[in-house]
């Protein structure tokens, strides 16, 4: 592929009509890089480890069931307030954590 | 003829970043947390793409120089450049994106790149771009789709949710290379890793290059 393209762009280059060589105009759209791309340099974070973190869970099939019902009890509890976090199910897990921990 | 002192290196956005990498990069896939995408461009014409962003495993990474801040370093995602570009244009297309990077986000330490002796390189260009070696491993967080051919990374199957079955696949037969370039020389000192000679490539029979692996 990338040496039809590379092909494709010299016959370009040369003004050769491209519709000679059988392939359709998307097609050599599709092989051809977007040469007008050009874009100005995005910000990166300079700061430190930002307060919203990830934790990934594996859970079995059977699992997830009853994850998401508890997700939605903790949510029907009522709004979340002063979090920090405008994730909801990050908001309902804390909640349900809230309320297990002080069983102990 | 064109030599690699004709490259101009730019940022580019990500989604022709993207279409090029999926071209012509060896794996055909991007790395979705890229979120710096520099584009090389010969003639006027893009030819090849840097894409830097978080390391897919960034706190097992960020440990091997002591004292990183969690924004100081930055991983080298995907690296494709064309047949057209003239000879060492990828250590020249570093040379000038490490520029770009030491420049504009000053905060960023070391980038830290791996290359895939399993499928791809040993690493020839970062070696010529300054880069140092810091880890040899035989790979076994690259398995192959016995259906599909597909090759997955261990954390993509786990976010995918198919640890088991990845499990199940064969690994990628080969070894993985990580190599480290420091835009601050200082935090060298703080590398609590040792830097491992280039040497013991050949030795541990870890050498590739374009997708061949060669012998000792």
């Amino acid at each position: 592929m990338e040496y039809l393209r590379l092909e494709l762009d010299d016959l370009a280059g040369m003004d050769f009509n491209l519709d000679l060589t059988g392939f359709s105009a998307d097609e050599i759209s599709n092989l051809s890089f977007d040469d007008d791309a050009e874009a100005g340099l995005p910000s990166l974070n300079d700061g430190d480890q930002g307060p919203l973190q990830q934790i990934t869970f594996t859970l079995h099939r059977d699992q997830i069931e009853q994850v998401e019902q508890a997700l939605q009890t903790s949510k029907s509890l009522g709004p979340f307030v002063d979090t920090e976090n405008d994730n909801s199910n990050g908001n309902a897990l804390a909640r349900i954590c809230e309320t297990f921990n002080g069983i102990g | 003829m064109a030599s690699a002192k004709d490259i101009i290196v730019k940022p580019i956005k990500a989604a022709a970043a993207n279409k090029l990498i999926k071209q012509i990069h060896y794996s055909g896939k991007v790395v979705p947390n890229s979120q710096l995408h520099l584009g090389v461009y010969l003639n006027d014409k893009l030819e090849g793409v840097m894409q830097f962003g978080p390391p897919i495993n960034k706190k097992g990474t960020i440990n091997i120089v002591r004292d990183t801040k969690w924004s100081g370093m930055i991983e080298l995602n995907r690296m494709a450049f064309s047949e057209r570009l003239p000879r060492n244009s990828e250590s020249r297309a570093m040379s000038v994106a490490f520029k770009i990077i030491k420049k504009n986000y000053p905060h960023i330490e070391w980038i830290v790149s791996f290359s895939d002796a399993t499928q791809c390189g040993d690493g020839t260009i970062y070696r010529a771009a300054g880069f140092v070696l810091t880890d040899i491993r035989k790979s076994d967080a690259l398995r192959k789709n016995p259906e599909t051919g597909e090759v997955m990374h261990v954390i993509q199957a786990h976010h995918k949710m198919i640890s088991k079955e990845f499990r199940s696949w064969e690994p990628t037969e080969g070894y993985q290379l990580r190599y480290v370039y420091f835009l601050n020389k200082d935090a060298k000192k703080r590398l609590t890793v040792p830097v491992i000679p280039f040497a013991k490539i050949d030795e541990m029979g870890a050498s590739m290059y374009k997708g061949e692996k060669r012998d000792k």
